[in-house]
C-alpha cells in the first residue's frame, strides 16, 4: 500500500466519502436501492494519471460521473481546483472547462450530423469565445496533434473507423483545455492494434501536457502501463489503493486485486 | 453424435465469401480451409474487418443476407452443411453463440421455456413436458445453480455470465458437435470470462464438443486454445498448434499483435503500435495483404500473393519471408529483448 503522492497543495481533485445509491423501480412499486458508490474518497494532483479498476457493477462508471460532474452523489463533497462542484442546485456546467470526458463507445459519442472540425471547434468557440475561423484552425491544430490527418478532417464521423473517433474524442476534449480528463473505458471497444496506437496517444499526451487523468477500464494491464496510481474498486468501494509501476499478482496485497489479476488471461498457455 | 476422439468433425474447404452483387466480385473471405477434430477448441484471431465473424458464420450455416458463399464447402460429421442463413434447414451438427446475449435471447419468454423450444425444434416429436424437464438438466449441465427455478425465469433477471450460459445452453441442447463461438466472453469480466470459458472446457471435455472460438483477443485464446488460425484482410496467414503460433510466431502479423498487447508493452518497458489499418473489402491489392503495415515490407511482397505454405509439419504461414535470414535476425532480437 506503499503509495507516492506528490505534494498537497497541488492536488487537483478532491473528493470526500461520496455515496450514490440508485432506485431501480417502475413507478409503481419503489424497488430495491442499488448502491453504486459507498464513501469513496479519492484525490487526484496536478498532472496525476490514476487509474480505477473493477468490474462490471463494482462503481467505477458512477465514480467516473461524480467527478466529472454529471451524476449528482447523495452525500460527500467534489472538489475540482479548490471549487465545490455540486454546491449548487443545477448542473454547475463551468466545471465542464475544468473536467472534460472521453466516452467508451466512439459511435455514440460524437455528433453524427457535424464534421469532425466542426466537432473539435465547438468547444473552443463556447467556451473560449474565439471566433469561427481562429476555433477551426486551433481544431486542425488539436486533430494533428492527436494523429488526423486534414483528410479526415472534413468528415463526419460515420466515415471514421473507431480508432480515429476515438481520436477526434480526446481532441474535442482537449479543446476545452481541461485540467482532468476522465477517460471511461476509452479504449475498451478497439481492436488491440488500435488501442495500441490510442494508448501511444495517451502517453504522447502525457509527456507533453501537465494535466491530469481519471482513466477507468476493466483492463487492468491498461492501467498498468499508462496509470501512476490505481484504485481496485468492488461492490461500490474503493479496497486497494496500488502504485501502478509495482502490481503484479505477486505484490498485491489484497486478495480481490489478485484474484482480478489472476483472471487475466496470459499471452501463452503455459505461463 | 458418434464420433471417435481425435475425429475430424469439422472440416472448411476453400471457403470463399463474397458481396451478392450481380456483376462484381468483391471477395469478404478468401480461400480459407481448416479442420477441426472432436474435443478440440480451435481459436480464430485477427482484428475487426478481418473476416473472422463472416467465415464463422459460414461455418454456423448462419450468413447474413447481402453475402454469398463463392466458392468452397463446411462438411460436419461427414456431411455437407449449408452456409446461408436463409436455408430452410441448418445442420443440426453445429449450433452458434453470439457475443451479446441480452440481444440474442427473447426477452418475453422464459429462459427454460426457449431451452426447450431449441430441443423441441431439432427433435419434434418431443412433448412441451418432456423437453421442459429435458431443459431443466440442460441449465443443470452449464452449472446453473437451482436450475429448476432459474428456467421459470426471464433473461432480464440473469446477468452477463448467466445469460451467456443459457445461450450455451440452447446452442448445446440438441447435442452438436461444433459450436462455433463467436465472442463469446468479450462483453465480460475477466472473472465471469473464466468462468464461461472453464464451462466451454468442461463440455469439451463431457460431450467431446468441438469449439471453434472467434476473438480478438490474443491471450485469452492462447491460454485456452489447442490451435490458432490468424485471419487477416479475409484469408489466413498463420495457422498450428497455439504454442508455436504465440511462442514462435513466423507471420510478421501475428508478431506485431503481440507486441501491442499491453501486456507486453509493461515487460518490455515500451509501447509498440501497429501502424495503418486493415485493409477493407474492395482495397485488397495485388502482393501481401499485410505488406502496407510490415516491417518486412520488400519490393516482392508488393508484386507476389504469398501462399499458405507450411513451415513445419502443422504450422503453416503465408510469407514470403519466412525462413529467411531477415527473420531469424529479428527473432534473436526479440530475444534479447526479454520477450
Amino acid at each position: 500500500m506503499s503509495v507516492e503522492r506528490k505534494a498537497e497543495s497541488d492536488v487537483l481533485v478532491e473528493v470526500e466519502s461520496v455515496t450514490k445509491t440508485y432506485r431501480t423501480g417502475n413507478g409503481l412499486r419503489r424497488g430495491t436501492p442499488t448502491v453504486a458508490v459507498d464513501g469513496v474518497s479519492l484525490r487526484i494532483a496536478q498532472g496525476e494519471w490514476v487509474g480505477v479498476v473493477g468490474e462490471s457493477g463494482s462503481g467505477k462508471s458512477t465514480l467516473a460521473g461524480i467527478v466529472c460532474g454529471v451524476v449528482r452523489p447523495d452525500s460527500g463533497s467534489v472538489r475540482v481546483a479548490g471549487q465545490e462542484m455540486y454546491a449548487r442546485r443545477g448542473m454547475d456546467r463551468i466545471i465542464w472547462k475544468t473536467v472534460q470526458m472521453v466516452f467508451q463507445d466512439p459511435y455514440t459519442s460524437l455528433n453524427p450530423a457535424m464534421t469532425i472540425t466542426e466537432i473539435v471547434a465547438e468547444p473552443l468557440r463556447l467556451w473560449h469565445g474565439v471566433d469561427r475561423r481562429e476555433a477551426d484552425r486551433q481544431a486542425m491544430a488539436l486533430l494533428d496533434q492527436v494523429g488526423l490527418s486534414s483528410a479526415v478532417a472534413g468528415r463526419r464521423p460515420g466515415g471514421l473507423s473507431g480508432g480515429q473517433r476515438q481520436r477526434a474524442s480526446i481532441a474535442r476534449a482537449l479543446a476545452v483545455s481541461p485540467s482532468l480528463i476522465v477517460l471511461d473505458e476509452s479504449v475498451s471497444a478497439l481492436d488491440v492494434s488500435v488501442q495500441a496506437q490510442i494508448l501511444q496517444l495517451l502517453l504522447d499526451l502525457k509527456r507533453e501536457r501537465d494535466l491530469a487523468y481519471l482513466l477507468i477500464s476493466h483492463d487492468i494491464s491498461v492501467i498498468r502501463l499508462v496509470c501512476d496510481r490505481i484504485l481496485v474498486m468492488n461492490k461500490g468501494e474503493v479496497v486497494d489503493e496500488h502504485s501502478a509501476a509495482s502490481l503484479t499478482e505477486e505484490t498485491a496485497d489484497h486478495p480481490y486485486t489478485r484474484r482480478l489479476l489472476s483472471a487475466v488471461p496470459r499471452m501463452t498457455a503455459s505461463g | 453424435m458418434a464420433s471417435e476422439p481425435g475425429q475430424t468433425v469439422l472440416t472448411v474447404d476453400n471457403v470463399t465469401v463474397e458481396l451478392d452483387r450481380p456483376h462484381e466480385s468483391t471477395p469478404l473471405v478468401t480461400d480459407v480451409s481448416f479442420a477441426v477434430r472432436r474435443g478440440e477448441m480451435v481459436g480464430m484471431v485477427g482484428e475487426s474487418g478481418s473476416g473472422k465473424s463472416l467465415t464463422a458464420s459460414a461455418v454456423a450455416g448462419l450468413l447474413p443476407r447481402g453475402v454469398r458463399l463463392a466458392r468452397g464447402a463446411v462438411e460436419i460429421d461427414g456431411r455437407a452443411a449449408g452456409t446461408d442463413a436463409t436455408a430452410r434447414t441448418r445442420h443440426d451438427g453445429v449450433a452458434m453463440v453470439f457475443q451479446n446475449p441480452m440481444t440474442s435471447l427473447n426477452p418475453s419468454m422464459r429462459v427454460g421455456d426457449q431451452v426447450a423450444e431449441a430441443i423441441r425444434l431439432r427433435r419434434p416429436g418431443t412433448s412441451r413436458r418432456d423437453a421442459r424437464r429435458e431443459a431443466v438438466e440442460v441449465l443443470e449441465r452449464v452449472e446453473i445453480t437451482r436450475p429448476a427455478e432459474r428456467a421459470r425465469q426471464y433473461p432480464f433477471e440473469f446477468s452477463g455470465g448467466m445469460r451467456q450460459r443459457v445461450m450455451i445452453a440452447i446452442s448445446i441442447a440438441h447435442r452438436p458437435s461444433v459450436l462455433v463461438a463467436d465472442e463469446p466472453t468479450t462483453a465480460l469480466d475477466v472473472t465471469v470470462q473464466r468462468g464461461v470459458m472453464d464451462l466451454l472446457d468442461r463440455l469439451r471435455a463431457d460431450m467431446g464438443l468441438a469449439v471453434l472460438l472467434v476473438s480478438h483477443d490474443l491471450a485469452l485464446v492462447g491460454e485456452r486454445c489447442d490451435r490458432l488460425l490468424v485471419m487477416y484482410a479475409g484469408e489466413l496467414v498463420e495457422q498450428g498448434e497455439t504454442e508455436n503460433v504465440l511462442r514462435r510466431p513466423l507471420h510478421p502479423y501475428v508478431r506485431a499483435l503481440q507486441r501491442c498487447t499491453p501486456e507486453h508493452a509493461i515487460a518490455a518497458g515500451g509501447l509498440y503500435s501497429l501502424p495503418g489499418r486493415v485493409p477493407q473489402a474492395g482495397e485488397v491489392r495485388t502482393g501481401c495483404r499485410f505488406a502496407a503495415r510490415c516491417e518486412l515490407r520488400t519490393a516482392e511482397c508488393d508484386e507476389t500473393h504469398p501462399t499458405l505454405d507450411a513451415y513445419a509439419p502443422g504450422h503453416l504461414v503465408r510469407c514470403v519471408h519466412v525462413g529467411r535470414p531477415e527473420q531469424d535476425h529479428h527473432h534473436e532480437r526479440r530475444a534479447e529483448g526479454g520477450v
